[in-house]
């Protein structure tokens, strides 16, 4: 018989995001996708994704090239790629790029070795506003109360 | 108390059947209301068939009737939805009294706070409801991203009303383990019968906006029995269990709940709670009580705290757990087995499993630790067919283990902050946009 369930393991992180770097990492539309920040300029932000199939694109948010591009994914999306890892298992980020041969990738070099594409030119507004929408969870307002409903997702 | 255990191994009539039941619309569920054989057919006709002759009765034999005939409107598996829910909350009503009747303590009775009226959210719900239509009639088992993505415009407007924040919830941590599974066809195994939970849970509440509880202030002390933390990426609803005295002595559940983002878990979670949180997570780690002040108690068993309460003396959980009462029960429409937490102190051999698919990561309290307990302190649960224990509290030799002892100083070790990280990356972008 098949076990009835209500409360499963799952949904955990695979480890500690470091949100400072990359503060906003997705799994959307086939792509690897979010925002890095900057290493030397606190105002500055890069938007980057890279796909299944391996096509990348890495670009400020006021959409200026960035300049560690050259012929391949730069600093940024190997940052990126790590921080998915964490936040969603090495095993799911592969799969979701379409790499599901063979144990998970231990790292963003490995996996993105693995990958062939091309740069692509994209407007970085609709990952950035994906973002800022990201961000309104830390203003969202709830009820005070228990959430019954929380009680089918054990942590 | 073993003995009591013992009664426990054999479940109350009915009950098996009405998860069976469930399982046959879960099957239809998955397999999608557009593609239903005969087989799936004959099935729902059998779950009508036990509506006959209740108040549900007409309503659900029409909608089976309806789907049968493949006229899908949002109406019919409402109605759908409405007879899950039926079956499970019956089921919990007979396994509340079993455990009750074992433990020998009365049920405090339940109170119906007066669904609102949805007004503003009419619209809103409805659309949540169209949605939750066009999932079953997919069949969730030939889930893509692309069912599930043009729900997320509807889904950050649930979340913006607070009156909707047990729906938006809900819908936020479903939607979430959907875009995990997708695409459904390359997943190995699909947890039906929680899907089956979670979209019926779902769909009965775009029918109404809940009422709020009756409350009134409270002052005494409260001694914590250990932490109870539930959370998907987007929301963290922890409960501190607790026997609160303030002349008479009761279980309270202290709730903390928040939205958050998937990066902020664990012990970090805390942050999104503040003063108030601190001093009841330094309690746990200090095994001690909790002078709580001008608190509103609710007659749903919630005991919310509206400022920091005070670290009184050295608690003692075993010493007062044959004072341990019964919650109230939730509303009728919300009864699930799921949601059945009887706080219970259990001596050696109890013979109850461990459910650790409710234990955190981190916890001082693993089930290694409750399996040696000389005696514990948890919450009685039903998943899976049978009875569990939810280790709150476990003695051993020296001091007791409690569940989230460990996060005070689990937080000490947090280096920056993402919650404030995230706030400065919010407000220097969005100004500089």
């Amino acid at each position: 018989m098949r076990e009835r369930a209500s409360v499963v393991e799952g949904g955990r992180p695979a480890g500690r995001r470091t949100v400072k770097d990359v503060p906003f990492v997705e799994l959307s539309g086939g792509r690897v996708q979010g925002v890095v920040s900057s290493g030397s300029d606190v105002e500055r932000v890069y938007v980057s994704f890279v796909e299944s199939g391996g096509g990348y694109s890495c670009c400020t948010n006021n959409n200026r090239p960035c300049g560690g591009l050259r012929g391949a994914p730069c600093k940024h999306i190997h940052e990126l790629v790590d921080e998915a890892i964490l936040q969603f298992g090495a095993a799911r980020v592969a799969a979701y790029l379409g790499v599901a041969d063979g144990p998970p990738p231990e790292d963003a070099r490995t996996l993105l070795g693995g990958l062939r594409g091309d740069e692509r030119k994209e407007s970085p507004g609709v990952v950035f506003s994906r973002f800022l929408s990201y961000l309104r969870y830390c203003e969202l307002q709830a009820r005070p109360g228990t959430v019954l409903e929380m009680g089918w997702f054990a942590p | 108390m073993v003995r009591a255990m013992n009664a426990l191994t054999t479940l109350p009539p009915g009950v098996d059947e009405a998860l069976g039941l469930a399982g046959q619309l879960d099957d239809a569920l998955l397999h999608g209301f557009a593609r239903l054989g005969d087989e799936h057919r004959d099935r729902l006709e059998a779950l009508a068939g036990v509506f006959e002759g209740s108040p549900l009765g007409p309503a659900v034999a029409e909608a089976v009737a309806a789907v049968g005939r493949s006229e899908f409107v949002a109406r019919s598996f409402l109605t759908l939805a409405s007879a899950r829910v039926a079956l499970l909350g019956a089921a919990h009503d007979a396994l509340l009294a079993q455990a009750r009747e074992a433990l020998g303590r009365p049920s405090p009775p339940a109170e119906e706070p007066t669904p609102r009226p949805a007004a503003g959210s009419a619209a809103l719900l409805a659309s949540s409801q169209q949605w939750l239509s066009e999932l079953a009639i997919a069949g969730l088992s030939h889930l893509e991203e692309t069912t599930v993505a043009p729900f997320a415009a509807t889904l950050e407007n649930l979340q913006a009303d607070p009156d909707l924040t047990g729906l938006a919830a809900l819908l936020t941590g479903f939607v979430n383990e959907l875009m995990r599974h997708a695409p459904a066809s390359k997943s190995a195994s699909l947890p039906s019968f929680r899907w089956g939970d979670l979209w019926s849970a779902a769909m009965v509440r775009t029918h109404q906006v809940p009422g709020s509880p009756t409350f009134r202030e409270a002052e005494g002390v409260l001694t914590p029995l250990g932490l109870d933390v539930q959370a998907h990426e987007n929301f963290a609803c922890f409960v501190l269990y607790g026997l609160f005295d303030d002349g008479e002595a009761r279980t309270v559940r202290v709730p903390f709940s928040g939205y958050k983002v998937d990066a902020i878990a664990g012990a970090e979670a805390w942050d999104l709670f503040g003063d108030v949180a601190e001093p009841v997570l330094k309690a746990l780690d200090g095994r001690k009580t909790l002078r709580v002040a001008r608190a509103e108690l609710r007659a749903d068993g919630d005991l919310i705290l509206r400022s920091p309460p005070e670290a009184a003396g050295a608690a003692d959980p075993f010493g007062l757990a044959d004072r341990l009462t019964a919650t109230p029960p939730p509303p009728a429409l919300y009864r699930h087995p799921v949601h059945i937490a009887e706080p219970v102190k259990l001596p050696r051999g109890h013979g109850l499993p461990i459910a650790t698919e409710r234990i955190p990561d981190g916890s001082e309290l693993t089930k290694d630790v409750a399996g040696e307990a000389t005696e514990l302190i948890g919450l009685l649960r039903f998943d899976r067919g049978g009875w569990r224990v939810q280790p709150l509290c476990a003695g051993t030799r020296k001091k007791y283990a409690i569940a989230g002892g460990e996060l005070t100083a689990a937080r000490k070790k947090l280096k920056n902050r993402s919650l404030d990280v995230l706030k400065e990356r919010s407000s220097r972008l969005l100004r500089g946009s």
